[in-house]
C-alpha cells in the first residue's frame, strides 16, 4: 500500500561519497562524512537527524544551495545523466533549481516577500518554470493555491502573506513549490514551526500533492512521529553522515544501527511512567575535531574496540536495508537490542500503569481560580487567558497542554508572577499570592515556585559565568551567606544534575542545549523550591537529550518530592511525565483529568483532535489513522452557556448543557464496548 | 592513520570486537575552550593590523597632546611672538626650525596652539559625550525597564527630537555665554536624547528575553538586573556610540565656532584654529594655517569613527569563533 | 476610513508636540539678558530709551502674559519684527524671499545625492568584498567621521584656486552653483549608500530570498524584484526628513558661499542678535521636523503592508 507510487528501479537521484566542508574562520569543518544515498523515483524518503548531523546541508547540496562558506569537496550527485556535483556557477543551477528540484523551507513567517501578494510570488515561478503569463498565470496560481487546500482563493490570491497564519502560509509556500512543477521536492523540517494540530494537516496535503502530482518528497526533520507518518523509506543520519537506511518499517521494527536503536528508545512513546527512560549520554560530536572510527562510539554503550579504531562499512541487512555498524560484523558479539516497538511498549505500559500509578495526596499546593489574565491597554485588552480554574496537588506532576496562543505559558507565568493576573486569585498553600501581597510572603515564595524555561540558549544569561547563574537565587535568599558556602552548594547543585562541578567557572556559550538545559534545572534546584513550573522545557532539545532532561524532572521529583506544573504542547509526553492533565484552549481549560483517564476517554472535541494529530512513531498506527479537525464553531453557546462539570469521577469537561448529554451518550456507548 | 592500522593489525579479531566500558564523561565532555566573550572580543577586535595601528596612531596622539607642554623647547601657545631685529610680530611665518609648523596672522606659534588647541577640544568631547552616555545610559535604562515610564518618556523624546540637533546646539550657546562650559553643556545636553533613545530600543528587546524572565523569577533585585543582565549586552552599543559621538562633537565645535557662538579667540581650540585657518585659506601663502589643525582632525576623528565601527564587528559574537 | 482616522490622530499629536516645542523655545528665549533686545547701541540708549523698547516688545510684562500675547500673535500668523537684522521689519517677509534659493539648492543637491548614493549603494552590495566595495566604505567612513565644516572648506578651496571658479554665489553665474551643490550631496551620497547597502544586505540574507533563489531566480532577477523593493522600505521613514532638510537649505553652506536663502539666515540672524528671528528660525525648523516625521510615517505605510492603522490586522 505505501509503496503505490514507488518504481522500484528507477533511479531519479544518486549521490555517491559526498563530502561537504565549510571553512569557519580559517578553521576546516566536514558537514558531511562521504555520504551516499539512491532516490527512487516517486517514493517519499525521510532524512532523520539531530541538529548538526548535517541532514539539511546534504539537502541543499542537491541545488548547490550551500551557504557561502561551504564547498563539495569530493564525491558525485547524479541527476538525469548529469554529476551536478560539478556545477560551479549560478547559470547551471538554474537549471535544476525550481523546475527539478524544489524545496520548502522550515519557518514560514519568514520564507515568503512580505511586500508581494502571494499570488505575485506563485506567479513569478509559473512565468519562469511553466511559461504562464497574464490572466492564464492569475488562474493557475488560484488553481494552485485550491489546491493546497487555501480557502476562497480568488480572493485570497490578493493577499500580503502577513494576512495569513503560519500553517497557511506554509501551504503559500508549498504553492510556490509546486508551481515551479518539480520532480523532486525537499521539505525542510515543513511542520516543525507548526502547531501539531496544523501539522498534521499539512503533512496530509503533502501526501495528497505528492500523488497528484507525481513527486518524490524528500523530508528532512528531526521527528520520528512525522517519519512515521510520510515516510516510504528512512534514513538515519549521525554527524555527516547516514548511518542507517531502509523502509520505514524496517527501520523502526528492526533497526540495526545502536543510534537508532538509542534514539527510538529514548522516545517517551515507549517510556514506562515512574520509570526511567532509556537516555543516550552525552551530546554530538563537534564537527570541527576529526572523527575517528565510528562517530557514535564515545555515547554507544555497545561500543567495541575496533569502533575507535575505523570507520565501520555498510552491513547489507536485506536488499533495502544496511547500516554502518560493526555490531552487524559476523565476528561481532550478539547483541539483544533494546525495546523499540511502541505497540509492545503500550502492552507493558498498560499492565505497568496500574502498579506505578502513584499516591497522591489531597493536600492542594496551588489553587488557581477564576484566574484572567489580560494583555495591552484596558480599553483594547487581549485576554489570554479567559477565567481557569484548577488545583495542584503537594507531589503531583500537573500537566497542562495546548497548543501556541492557547494561554498555557501564561497562566504559568501568572503564578509565578511575571504576568500579573487582571482578576481572579492564586493561592499557595492556602495563601493567596496574586495580587499586591506581604514582603516576607513574596520572599519566601520566590523561594518555594521556580521555572525552567523553554529555550535553553535564551535562558541563561550569555555574559554570566556558570556560577553566578547558578547562585543568582541564592544571592538573593540568602544574602548573608558566604562565598565558600555558595561555591559549595553550586557544585552540588551542578553534580545533582549530572554536570561537573569545575564547569561553573565557564560561560553557557560552550554547553550544548541539554547541557544548558541542566544548567537552568541547577538554577531552580538550588533554591529548594517545592513547586516547579516547567514551560515547554524539553521541546527545543534535539531528540536524544530529552530523554536525560525528562528523566532528570522524574528523579528530582522523587528525591525531593517535588510538585510539577508541566506545560506542554506534545501529549505523549505528557502521557509519561504527568498524573493529571488540562487541556488549554483559546484561554479555556476545555478538559481535565487523570491521565491514563485522558487516554481512555477523551471527550472533548479539541482533546480528541489533539490526540489524533500527534505524529506516534510507529508506521502501522500512522499511516492509516485518521485526523479529527476541530472547529470550534460546533459549539453553539449563545443560549445554552457553557460550564465547568465534572462528567466522570474527577474527570472535568467544559461544555453545555446539551453537549453533556451528549459526552454522556459517547461515555456510555464506550463502557458498553469496553 | 598509520598508527591505527598497526594497532589494528596487532589485535586479534576478539580482541577488536571486545565492548569496551562505557565513560559517561567522555560522552558529556564538551570541547573546552575557555571562553569569555570579553576575551573573545578583545582578541578579534586586536586581531586586524590595521586596527592595532590605528589604535596605537590615536593613543600616540591622545598621549603627545597631554605631554607636549612638557617636553623642552615648546612654546607658549598663546604668547605673540616678536622678531626681535624689525621689534614686529612674526606674522604668518611660514613653517621652518624654529615655528615647525609656522605662526599665524599675530605671530603665535601654530605647533603648540594645534595641541594647545587638541587638549581643549578633546576635553570638551570626552567630557560632554562621557557625561551625555551616563545620563543616556541611566535614562534609556529607565525608559526600556520601567514599562509605566515608556509612554511618558516617549512624549518627552518625541518634543525633544522635533527640534534638530544643530539648531538646538546653536540655541543653548546662543543663549548662554561662549566657554568651554557651555560648549559641553549644550553638546551633553544634545547627544544623550539619541544615547537614550538607543539603549531604550536594546533593553526593550533583551528585557523579555527569558534569562531576564528567569532573574525575576529568582527574585533578583531590579538595579542588579540592569547591572548584571542589561548592561553587558549593551556595552558594545555604548562604546560604538561613544566612538561615533566624539567625532560628532568635534564637528560640532568647529561649526560652533564658525558661526560666532564657539570659544573665546584667546583659547585655542580645533575650531578656532580652523576659523583662523579658513580667513586666510584663499591666501595661497597662508594656506598652511588651515591645513596643519584640519590634519589633526581630521586624523582624530577618522581613527576614532574607524575604531568604532571594527569595536561593534568585534564585539558581535558571530564573528568569534 | 480608518486612514483618515489614523491621520488626523497622529496630526493631532504631532500639533500637541510643536505647541510644546514653541514653548520651550520661546521660554528658553527668554533666559536671555534683556540687553540682547536693545539693539546694536546698547552704549548710546538712555535708561528712558531702553525701557520704551522693553515696553515696544511687550518684554516689561510678566513672562506668563508675554507668552499668551505670543501665542495670540501666532494665531494671527503675525511672527514678529526683527530687531538688529532688519531692524523693523517683519520677519516673515525676510525669510520669504529666501526659501527660493535654498529650495532650488537643496533639489538640485537632493537628486544628485539619490541618484549617486543608492547607485553606490547597490554597487557595493553587488562588489562585496572586493575593491569598489572597499573604497566605497573608506568614502563613507571619511564623510561620516571628518566633520563636514573642515571638508567643505577644502571643497570651497580647490574649486576656487583649481577650477577657478569663484568663491561666493553669484545670481546667474551657473558656475557658482557648482562648489555649494557637491558640498551638499557629499553627506548625503554617503548617507543613502550606507544605509541601501546595509538594508540590502539584510534583505539578501533573509529566508524569503533563499526561496526566491531555489525557485530557480538569477541573482539579477532576485535583487531587481525582490531585494530592491524590500530594502528600500525601511528607508522610507528617513526619507522625508532628510528631503525636507536639504531643501530647506543648509545652514553653513548657504553662508559659506553667501548663499541668500533661510540656512544662511538663522546664521545671520543669531550673528546679529536678532531674538525674534532667531526665536522665528527655530520654530521653522521644527515645524519642518514635525511634517517631516508625520511624512515619514506615512511614506511607510505606504510602502509596506504589514504596517495598519488599527489592531487588528492581519487574519487568519
Amino acid at each position: 500500500m505505501e509503496q503505490k507510487n514507488r518504481n522500484e528501479n528507477e533511479v531519479i537521484l544518486s549521490v555517491k561519497d559526498l563530502v561537504v566542508k565549510f571553512s569557519l574562520r580559517g578553521q576546516e569543518l566536514t558537514a558531511l562524512r562521504g555520504v551516499s544515498m539512491e532516490l527512487y523515483k516517486g517514493e517519499s524518503l525521510a532524512i532523520v537527524g539531530e541538529s548538526g548531523s548535517g541532514k539539511s546541508v546534504f539537502c541543499k547540496s542537491f541545488i548547490g544551495m550551500l551557504d557561502k562558506n561551504g564547498w563539495v569537496e569530493s564525491g558525485e550527485i547524479w541527476y538525469n545523466g548529469t554529476d551536478i556535483a560539478k556545477y560551479k556557477k549560478d547559470e547551471d543551477w538554474i537549471k535544476i533549481r525550481g523546475k527539478e528540484i524544489a524545496i520548502v523551507f522550515q519557518d514560514p513567517m519568514t520564507s515568503l516577500n512580505p511586500l508581494q501578494t502571494v499570488g505575485t510570488q506563485i506567479r513569478e515561478a509559473l512565468e519562469l518554470h511553466q511559461g504562464l503569463k497574464g490572466v492564464a498565470a492569475q488562474e493557475k496560481a488560484i488553481e494552485i493555491l485550491s489546491d493546497v487546500g487555501i480557502l476562497e482563493p480568488e480572493k485570497r490570491v490578493k493577499d500580503y502573506p502577513h494576512q495569513f497564519s503560519g500553517g497557511m502560509r506554509q501551504r503559500v509556500v508549498i504553492a510556490i513549490a509546486i508551481a515551479c512543477n518539480p520532480k523532486i521536492l525537499i521539505c525542510d523540517e515543513p511542520t516543525t514551526a507548526l502547531d501539531v494540530t496544523i501539522q498534521a494537516q499539512i503533512l496530509e496535503l503533502l501526501k495528497q500533492l505528492q500523488h497528484k502530482y507525481n513527486l518524490t518528497i524528500i523530508y528532512i526533520t528531526h521527528d520520528l512521529g512525522v517519519v512515521a507518518n510520510v515516510a516510504d523509506r528512512v534514513a538515519v543520519m549521525y554527524a555527516g553522515d547516514i548511518v542507517e537506511i531502509g523502509t520505514c518499517e524496517e527501520v523502526f521494527e528492526t533497526p540495526k544501527h545502536p543510534y537508532t536503536w538509542a534514539l527510538l528508545s529514548s522516545l517517551p512513546q515507549l517510556g514506562i511512567k515512574g520509570e526511567p527512560l532509556y537516555s543516550i549520554e552525552g551530546t554530538p560530536p563537534n564537527l570541527f575535531t576529526e572523527i575517528r572510527g565510528d562517530a557514535f562510539a564515545p555515547r554507544n554503550r555497545y561500543a567495541m574496540q575496533i569502533d575507535l579504531l575505523e570507520r565501520p562499512p555498510y552491513f547489507e541487512v536485506s536488499p533495502t536495508h544496511k547500516a554502518r555498524t560493526w555490531l552487524l560484523d559476523p565476528r561481532a558479539p550478539k547483541v539483544e537490542p533494546p525495546n523499540t516497538s511502541i505497540a509492545k511498549a503500550m502492552e507493558s505500559h498498560q499492565k505497568h500503569a496500574a502498579a506505578n500509578t502513584k499516591k497522591i495526596s489531597d493536600e492542594k499546593l496551588v489553587e488557581v481560580k477564576d484566574l484572567v489574565v489580560q494583555f495591552g491597554s484596558n480599553r483594547n485588552p487581549f485576554v489570554a487567558v479567559k477565567g481557569v480554574s484548577f488545583d495542584i496537588y503537594k507531589g503531583e506532576t500537573f500537566g497542562l497542554v495546548g497548543e501556541s496562543g492557547s494561554g498555557k505559558t501564561t497562566i504559568g507565568r501568572a503564578i509565578i508572577r511575571i504576568n500579573p493576573a487582571a482578576r481572579g486569585e492564586i493561592r499557595f498553600k492556602g495563601e493567596r499570592i496574586s495580587g499586591k501581597i506581604q514582603k516576607e510572603l513574596d520572599h519566601k515564595i520566590t523561594q518555594q515556585i521556580q521555572m525552567i524555561f523553554q529555550d535553553p540558549m535564551a535562558s541563561l544569561n550569555e555574559r554570566a559565568k556558570v556560577d553566578y547563574i547558578v547562585s543568582e537565587g541564592l544571592m538573593n535568599i540568602h544574602p548573608e551567606m558566604s562565598k565558600e558556602e555558595r561555591d559549595k552548594r553550586v557544585a552540588q547543585a551542578l553534580r545533582d544534575v549530572g554536570l561537573l562541578p569545575e564547569f561553573a567557572s565557564r560561560f553557557p556559550h560552550e554547553f550544548s542545549g541539554g547541557q544548558r538545559q541542566r544548567i537552568g534545572v541547577a538554577r531552580s534546584l538550588i533554591m529548594e523550591p517545592e513547586f516547579i513550573i516547567a514551560d515547554e522545557p524539553i521541546s527545543a532539545l534535539d531528540v536524544s537529550i530529552r530523554a536525560q532532561v525528562l528523566n532528570l524532572l522524574s528523579a528530582m521529583q522523587q528525591q525531593r518530592g517535588l510538585t510539577y506544573l508541566f506545560i506542554s504542547h506534545d501529549l505523549s509526553v505528557m502521557r509519561f511525565i504527568a498524573d493529571r492533565i488540562a487541556v488549554i484552549h483559546k484561554g479555556v481549560i476545555v478538559e481535565l483529568a487523570d491521565t491514563e483517564e485522558l487516554f481512555a476517554y477523551p471527550l472533548h472535541p479539541y482533546t480528541r483532535a489533539l490526540l489524533s494529530a500527534i505524529p506516534q512513531p510507529d508506521p502501522k498506527s500512522e499511516k492509516h489513522k485518521v485526523l479529527e479537525v476541530y472547529d470550534p464553531s460546533i459549539h453553539n453557546y449563545t443560549v445554552d452557556k457553557p460550564s465547568w462539570v465534572e462528567i466522570r469521577p474527577k474527570h472535568y469537561i467544559t461544555c453545555n448543557k446539551h453537549e453533556l448529554e451528549q459526552y454522556q451518550e459517547t461515555l456510555a456507548r464506550a463502557g458498553k464496548e469496553g | 592513520m598509520s598508527n591505527v592500522m598497526k594497532k589494528m593489525n596487532n589485535m586479534s579479531d576478539e580482541e577488536l570486537f571486545r565492548f569496551i566500558e562505557f565513560d559517561s564523561s567522555r560522552a558529556e565532555s564538551t570541547a573546552y575552550s575557555g571562553y569569555s566573550y570579553w576575551k573573545s572580543t578583545f582578541k578579534v577586535f586586536m586581531s586586524k593590523r590595521s586596527t592595532r595601528l590605528i589604535l596605537y596612531f590615536l593613543i600616540a596622539i591622545l598621549l603627545f597632546t597631554f605631554v607636549q607642554p612638557y617636553l623642552p623647547g615648546q612654546k607658549s601657545p598663546t604668547e605673540i611672538f616678536i622678531n626681535p631685529e624689525t621689534g614686529r610680530q612674526y606674522r604668518s611665518l611660514q613653517p621652518n626650525s624654529e615655528f615647525w609648523f609656522g605662526t599665524n596672522t599675530i605671530g603665535q606659534d601654530l605647533w603648540s596652539r594645534i595641541w594647545s588647541g587638541t587638549r581643549t577640544t578633546m576635553l570638551i568631547a570626552v567630557i560632554a559625550v562621557a557625561s551625555s552616555t551616563i545620563i543616556g545610559i541611566i535614562i534609556g535604562a529607565i525608559w526600556g525597564y520601567v514599562r509605566v515610564l515608556d509612554r511618558l518618556f516617549t512624549e518627552i523624546y518625541n518634543v525633544i527630537n522635533n527640534v534638530p540637533t544643530t539648531v538646538l546646539r546653536m540655541l543653548i550657546t546662543y543663549i548662554m555665554k561662549p566657554s568651554v562650559g557651555t560648549l559641553i553643556f549644550a553638546m551633553c545636553l544634545t547627544n544623550w536624547v539619541g544615547m537614550a533613545k538607543w539603549i531604550r530600543n536594546l533593553i526593550i528587546i533583551i528585557r523579555d528575553r527569558e534569562y531576564n524572565l528567569a532573574s525575576r523569577c529568582l527574585g533578583t533585585p531590579t538595579r542588579r538586573v540592569i547591572v548584571k543582565n542589561l548592561l553587558p549586552q549593551i556595552v558594545s552599543v555604548v562604546m560604538l556610540d561613544i566612538a561615533l559621538s566624539i567625532p560628532g562633537v568635534i564637528g560640532s565645535e568647529v561649526f560652533l565656532t564658525y558661526i560666532g557662538l564657539g570659544l573665546p579667540v584667546e583659547t585655542p581650540s580645533l575650531g578656532n584654529l580652523i576659523d583662523e585657518g579658513r580667513r586666510v585659506m584663499m591666501n595661497l601663502s597662508q594656506t598652511y594655517q588651515l591645513v596643519f589643525p584640519a590634519i589633526v582632525v581630521a586624523a582624530i576623528t577618522v581613527s576614532f569613527y574607524a575604531l568604532g565601527n571594527k569595536f561593534a564587528d568585534a564585539s558581535d559574537p558571530r564573528n568569534h569563533v | 476610513m480608518e486612514l483618515v482616522k489614523y491621520i488626523l490622530g497622529r496630526l493631532g499629536r504631532s500639533l500637541i508636540s510643536l505647541f510644546l516645542v514653541l514653548v520651550i523655545v520661546f521660554l528658553l528665549m527668554r533666559l536671555l539678558p534683556v540687553e540682547t533686545y536693545y539693539g546694536d547701541r546698547t552704549d548710546r540708549l538712555t535708561d528712558e530709551t531702553k525701557q520704551a523698547i522693553l515696553k515696544d516688545l511687550g518684554l516689561d510684562q510678566p513672562i506668563h502674559i508675554q507668552l499668551w500675547n505670543y501665542l495670540k500673535d501666532l494665531a494671527h500668523f503675525d511672527l514678529g519684527e526683527s530687531i538688529t537684522y532688519y531692524a523693523g521689519k517683519p520677519v516673515w517677509s525676510i525669510m520669504a524671499p529666501k526659501i527660493g534659493y535654498s529650495l532650488r539648492f537643496g533639489a538640485a543637491s537632493l537628486a544628485i545625492s539619490l541618484v549617486l548614493g543608492i547607485s553606490l549603494g547597490i554597487l557595493m552590495v553587488r562588489t562585496k568584498g572586493k575593491l569598489p566595495d572597499a573604497l566605497g566604505n573608506a568614502f563613507i567612513l571619511f564623510i561620516n567621521a571628518v566633520p563636514s565644516a573642515v571638508y567643505y572648506l577644502f571643497i570651497q578651496f580647490a574649486g576656487t584656486k583649481l577650477l577657478n571658479i569663484g568663491m561666493l554665489y553669484k545670481e546667474g553665474d551657473i558656475s557658482t552653483w557648482i562648489l555649494p551643490v557637491i558640498s551638499m550631496s557629499l553627506g548625503s551620497i554617503a548617507s543613502y549608500a550606507m544605509w541601501t547597502r546595509r538594508y540590502m544586505m539584510d534583505q539578501i540574507n533573509s529566508d524569503y530570498v533563499k526561496l526566491a533563489r531555489a525557485k530557480g531566480l538569477t541573482d539579477k532577477q532576485i535583487m531587481v524584484k525582490h531585494v530592491l523593493r524590500n530594502a528600500f522600505a525601511p528607508m522610507a521613514q528617513n526619507l522625508p526628513s532628510s528631503i525636507i532638510f536639504t531643501i530647506s537649505g543648509s545652514l553653513y553652506i548657504e553662508s559659506l558661499y553667501s548663499i541668500p536663502g533661510t540656512g544662511g539666515l538663522l546664521v545671520k540672524a543669531i550673528q546679529a542678535q536678532d531674538n525674534p528671528l532667531v526665536q522665528m528660525l527655530v520654530m521653522f525648523y521644527a515645524v519642518l521636523s514635525v511634517v517631516g516625521m508625520l511624512l515619514g510615517d506615512l511614506a511607510m505605510m505606504a510602502c509596506d503592508p504589514r504596517i495598519t492603522f488599527t489592531k487588528k490586522g492581519g487574519s487568519r
